[in-house]
């Protein structure tokens, strides 16, 4: 059993990323994320590990790409403007199934934005920055050991599918520090990796590549990945849900939001008010099921996010025109208040005739 | 219900963040729930800089501290930005040594002060101003335990030697010690 410590997000996901038998992470400065490679590069080489900083995001990316090949446990990381670099590369690494574990700490765009915590990157994130017809897996922690668990799981399903896994935090909690204690136990580690280009002496060479230029077999390709991927929406779509079950108003949010949000459900339902909460974990696969088929019965859902309202697409997605989803948003990085959460879901209240 | 919010403010170089730390340190070790979020990213030395730390005995929702309970202040401008954020019923904790004696300024709030630049100056080492004004913060909260948060500097400078250790204790008493009288 590790200790307690005092860990930022970032820095809790190294040190998860370490445990779980990552020993390869190249990256370049960006904040708010720098705190990963600060803590790689001090925490990597001690444990036979290779910490670089690369001379750009994009040389990160098919740095990681390279050990990926070899089947090695690998992470990248970056911010907004950083994680549109790296886009390309995700699309390669879709291409050739490599695994990978890749970390957005969110910032407020578009362009350089600023360096406050935003969520505007979900569209980024779950509907391929890059191009072609491919998916990746998106988790979502909403504190810090969450983000410590969810780096163990990241890297678990990026080996069970091949497939890239990201990591998507605001950038608050990638800098807020929180007391968490990092599960020593890799979960399961012993993956098939034959495919791996690892030296061919003395059997058939493994080509990895992104390139498939015989008739058909770009179809067949995408079609083989479109039934792992309809499996990972069966086996591996998590949400929260808190109070939801009796709920007439259903707050949806993800990250720091989330928690916020949960306060609020607190509050409201100590009033009597049948307030809840359902908290996506993983982004894509999304819980649209979930919302489709268990939460269809609240007067009101709203969603809070601080982007102008690109989560709000896939409940709309879920629910449909025909429910009322309303949108609470914050824009460009700035702070929200917790009191903005009550006085939206107040003002919906009134109209419902409810007295607060 | 335990749920204080506080906000350390001052200019770069002054130790505001370390102290930050440190106080969430002291607060996870007494058993409390903890956040520390720091301004980040475009801080310099000599600029303005601040942290907030929240210790609760429930789950903290956000990070952020809108309405202090404490606003610790070690300069003029970090005073003047962050008192609208302090409870109307809260307590400033000032470094008179930077600050001018406005007594208008802190609107009725309770006020202690102490030229903790002067003192630790006195001390030579003027780099601990932050320790100064956490002895005094300690006389006056003595929410969390002194050996906690003095502990803490292991966790914060793990370089950190024995003669500087206990220079750094001897600052923190002074300032738990200071009369303003």
């Amino acid at each position: 059993m590790s200790k307690k410590e005092l860990l930022c997000g970032n820095e809790a996901i190294s040190e998860a990323a370490i445990k779980a038998g990552c020993r390869y992470y190249y990256g370049y400065p960006i904040t708010p994320q720098n705190e990963i490679s600060a803590y790689m590069a001090l925490h990597l080489p001690k444990v036979d590990g290779t910490f670089i900083q690369a001379e750009s995001e994009i040389a990160a990316i098919n740095m990681a790409a390279g050990t990926a090949a070899t089947g090695k446990r690998v992470m990248t990381s970056s911010s907004g403007p950083g994680l549109s670099l790296k886009q390309e590369g995700l699309s390669f690494f879709a291409a050739a199934e490599l695994p990978l574990v890749v970390v957005d700490a969110m910032r407020a765009g578009p362009g350089l934005g600023n360096i406050t915590p935003s969520q505007a990157d979900y569209f980024q994130a779950t509907r391929g920055g890059g191009h072609g017809d491919y998916r990746q897996i998106v988790l979502a922690p909403a504190s810090v050991s969450e983000a410590a668990e969810l780096t163990r799981r990241a890297f678990y399903l990026a080996d069970k599918y091949r497939i890239v896994a990201m990591l998507l935090l605001d950038g608050m909690l990638a800098q807020t520090r929180e007391p968490v204690v990092i599960n020593q136990d890799p979960l399961e580690d012993d993956f098939d990796k034959s495919w791996a280009v690892t030296g061919c002496k003395g059997r058939t060479p493994n080509v990895v590549k992104s390139l498939f230029l015989q008739e058909r077999s770009l179809e067949e390709f995408i079609e083989k990945q479109l039934i792992k991927y309809s499996v990972i929406e069966e086996t591996e779509t998590e949400a929260e849900l808190y109070h939801t079950a009796d709920a007439e108003y259903i707050l949806i949010a993800y990250g720091t939001p989330a928690r916020m949000c949960r306060s609020v459900v607190d509050r409201y339902r100590a009033k009597g008010i049948k307030v809840g909460l359902l908290r996506p974990v993983t982004l894509w696969p999304y819980p649209s099921r979930m919302l489709r088929d268990t939460l269809r019965h609240a007067k009101h859902y709203l969603v809070v996010e601080w982007s102008a309202g690109q989560m709000f697409e896939d409940v709309r997605i879920a629910l449909g025109y025909d429910r009322p989803i309303h949108l609470l948003s914050k824009l460009g990085g700035s702070l929200m208040d917790i009191e903005e959460i009550d006085n939206k879901l107040d003002e919906l209240l009134i109209n419902q005739g409810a007295r607060i | 219900m335990i749920h204080y919010g506080i906000i350390i403010s001052g200019f770069g170089g002054q130790g505001v963040l370390t102290f930050g730390k440190m106080l969430a340190l002291a607060g996870m070790e007494d058993g409390f729930q903890v956040t520390y979020y720091p301004s980040y990213g475009a801080e310099v030395r000599g600029g303005t800089a601040h942290c907030g730390v929240i210790i609760s005995d429930s789950t903290i929702a956000s990070p952020i501290v809108y309405k202090a309970d404490v606003l610790i202040a070690m300069n003029d401008p970090s005073l003047r930005k962050f008192l609208p954020r302090l409870k109307d019923h809260g307590k400033l904790l000032c470094n008179s040594s930077l600050i001018a004696p406005d007594f208008f300024r802190h609107n009725g709030r309770e006020l202690f002060s102490i030229p903790a630049t002067e003192l630790s100056r006195e001390m030579k080492m003027e780099k601990a101003t932050n320790m100064m004004m956490a002895g005094y913060f300690f006389k006056h909260f003595p929410l969390l335990n002194e050996e906690s948060f003095l502990n803490s500097l292991d966790d914060v400078f793990p370089n950190i030697t024995q003669e500087l250790k206990t220079k750094n204790r001897e600052i923190f008493r002074r300032g738990f010690e200071y009369d303003p009288a």
